[in-house]
């Protein structure tokens, strides 16, 4: 060490005046302990926030659970009853065959004659909805033609007039209407475990209440016929 | 036996250096009393939480068990909720359509007047009718033109058979 290094000069300075030996061990021991705090806040601080989220998150999925769960629950077996109502208001087919029958049922009631039922081209409306034209000739008394008319918007599957041509001549009318059938498919997957499950509201229930008016078609599957007794059993 | 300093006078330690290394001393102890504390209570704290994680977990578990019970019902009520809501668009338009309203309403002006033809659809309406008299026209027209749901009415034609009589053209629309 050279006695004219500046530095060499002030470390000896300090050593002579005994300042390294009364400083230094508890400068550094506080040099470490603040920065083992500081550490330690660091990791323990982060470590702790990532399980408060882990926590509300586990916290928020059993809120979303228990309010499905509940929601599964209350739901009345009358509402659910509904179900087969909405699916023959809105199927999930092209509805063309059942609105044929109801309409040759409303037909038949009124005393109209109905010919020349035409099916257009398949379409998409807003709302996700699938649409089918329908068109069709009625024949019959001005008032029970009306009648008629009136039926038809009440009917289900659900459809809506598009136009209506009438031609009159005495007291006998024949109307050319057309028709938008309506259909969308079933949704093809239910709500995952972690989403919200939404109860129907006082909407969908007024939407369902406003359906009971509607006409519900009465189409009969015809059952097999069950093997009689052969009382016979030599005869033909 | 007295204690003998051999070390010269002007090498010990002068009694401020003395002070700020016993200040120092406190702060490392204050320090280190913090640190455990700290460390103390983030283990606590991570211990409750990690209870509280298993707990919530748990009770997650059973509640789903319960919900996989209920899955027809969830089914039924999704596919009510999806259908509901469909349905309602078409109920709304259904109740701006007016197609069998007018057609009724129109029929009913006036029965001295006889329909030809009539065709009804959202936007315009097309009227045809045949009067034997001239004087029954007008109270029909005024009927007609009175009724708020019809502002517009265009005569797109007015011509005269001898076999029919007037035969008057409306075009009706609602805007």
């Amino acid at each position: 060490m050279k006695p004219s290094d500046p530095f060499a000069n002030l470390i000896s300075n300090l050593v002579q005046r005994g300042v390294l030996k009364v400083l230094v061990r508890p400068v550094v021991e506080l040099i470490v302990m603040i920065s083992v705090l500081i550490l330690s806040a660091r990791f323990g601080l982060s470590y702790l926030a990532g399980h408060q989220s882990v926590l509300n998150e586990a916290q928020k999925n059993e809120k979303i659970l228990l309010q499905k769960r509940d929601i599964l629950t209350s739901v009345g077996s009358d509402v659910l009853s509904q179900t087969s109502l909405a699916a023959v208001a809105l199927p999930d087919k092209n509805p063309a065959l059942a609105v044929l029958f109801q309409i040759r049922q409303i037909a038949s009631e009124n005393s109209i004659a109905v010919s020349g039922f035409t099916m257009g081209e398949e379409g998409q409306d807003t709302g996700n909805l699938s649409t089918i034209d329908l068109a069709f000739v009625a024949d019959g008394a001005i008032g029970p033609l009306i009648n008629f008319a009136k039926a038809v918007q009440n009917i289900l599957p659900l459809s809506e007039i598009v136009s209506v041509k009438v031609e009159i001549e005495g007291t006998a009318a024949k109307a050319a209407i057309e028709l938008k059938s309506f259909w969308s498919p079933f949704p093809k997957s239910i709500t995952s475990f972690g989403e919200k499950l939404i109860d129907l509201t006082d909407e969908d229930k007024a939407v369902l209440l406003k359906l009971s008016v509607y006409k519900f078609p009465s189409i009969v599957t015809p059952q097999p016929n069950l093997p009689s007794p052969n009382t016979n059993p030599f005869g033909e | 036996m007295a204690d003998i300093n051999l070390l010269p006078v002007e090498l010990a330690p002068k009694g401020s250096l003395l002070k700020s290394a016993g200040i120092i001393k406190k702060l490392v102890t204050v320090v280190f009393i913090l640190m455990v504390l700290f460390i103390a209570s983030g283990v606590a704290f991570a211990f409750y939480l990690n209870t509280q994680i298993a707990g919530s977990e748990k009770r997650a578990a059973a509640i789903k068990g319960s919900i996989v019970k209920l899955e027809q019902t969830e089914q039924k009520l999704f596919l009510l909720k999806d259908r509901t809501g469909k349905i309602g668009l078409i109920l709304k338009r259904q109740a701006q359509n007016r197609e069998t309203a007018n057609l009724e309403t129109l029929l009913g002006i006036s029965s001295e007047i006889v329909y030809s033809n009539l065709k009804v659809s959202p936007t315009v309406s097309n009227v045809v009718v045949v009067s034997r008299t001239s004087s029954a026209l007008s109270p029909f027209l005024e009927n007609l033109l009175t009724r708020q749901e019809y502002p517009v009415v265009k005569l797109l034609s007015f011509s005269f058979d001898t076999t029919k009589g007037y035969v008057l053209n409306l075009e009706i629309s609602e805007k």
